[in-house]
């Protein structure tokens, strides 16, 4: 077999094996699709497709910061159940028992708050009532 | 035998906090690495994964843009196309530490509801506890 056979060989059993790896993700066989991906890894470490399935399959990592950063959100959280209806289809950036943004872009909210300088709003996206 | 188990940090959890129609039974508060906001999220051990929308992703940085890791999913709103990616979310405590966790999130297109915290990918390897009495949320990595 000619080395352009044996590559178009190597590509097509690359590729149906990410179908079925997908299809094993689809299917809610997780620990089978992360052990498969081991698989795939040593079959082909350099493929970026097989580098990003191992990375996203893999499982999680949590590690303690050593740092309190949280603070409590009851004023925000008071306000949106008082007021978030108001505001159908938008994302809401609440701090306190103020509304300091709102927009259907996220991205505008977010700009927003960099700009204005304000850290450690809360996010809320409130949905459009369906017609 | 002991049954004590300890934690790293402590937060609070909001009962039913409502997401337009729907009514979150148990939202938990996270950030994205590197952002101060705060993102209220259904804590879901019956879901697969944590799920986001696409608004979501792209705001906070966890989307390039690229679609490597697709996947058609089930969902309690359906059937969805998306696809997985890593996260770095972060659990703020009130008291002791914040965790960090890289998570895995199915970004999905369409989807209208919340951000959801779900098993595999995030809380399959984060030890936790919710205490009714005060809305006690806490936390510690393994």
């Amino acid at each position: 077999m000619g080395d352009a056979a044996l590559t178009t060989r190597r590509a097509s059993e690359l590729s149906r094996s990410l179908t079925r790896l997908r299809s094993m993700v689809e299917q809610g066989n997780i620990e089978g699709a992360r052990a498969f991906t081991r698989d795939l890894e040593r079959q082909w470490p350099e493929d970026a497709r097989v580098r990003e399935w191992s990375r996203v399959l893999a499982p999680p990592e949590a590690e303690s910061t050593g740092q309190s950063t949280g603070r409590g959100m009851d004023r925000e959280f008071g306000w949106l159940e008082e007021h978030a209806h108001e505001h159908p289809g938008c994302w809401l950036a609440v701090v306190g028992d103020c509304l300091v943004a709102s927009d259907a872009d996220l991205a505008r909210v977010r700009a927003a708050l960099s700009r204005e300088r304000i850290e450690g709003a809360l996010i809320h996206f409130q949905p459009a009532p369906p017609r | 035998m002991s049954l004590s188990q300890s934690y790293r940090g402590r937060s609070r959890y909001r009962s039913d906090y409502v997401h337009g129609l729907d009514q979150l039974l148990v939202a938990v508060t996270c950030r994205a690495e590197g952002s101060a906001d705060v993102i209220p999220a259904l804590l879901d051990t019956g879901a697969e994964w944590c799920v986001a929308a696409p608004a979501l992703a792209a705001a906070f940085g966890w989307s390039d843009g690229e679609r490597i890791a697709d996947a058609t999913l089930s969902t309690r709103f359906g059937s969805m196309e998306g696809y997985l990616a890593r996260v770095s979310l972060l659990l703020p405590a009130l008291e002791g530490s914040d965790v960090r966790v890289e998570a895995t999130c199915f970004i999905a297109e369409h989807w209208p509801g919340p951000l959801v915290i779900g098993w595999k990918g995030c809380l399959e390897r984060i030890r936790f506890a919710l205490d009714p009495v005060d809305e006690s949320f806490y936390f510690a990595d393994l």
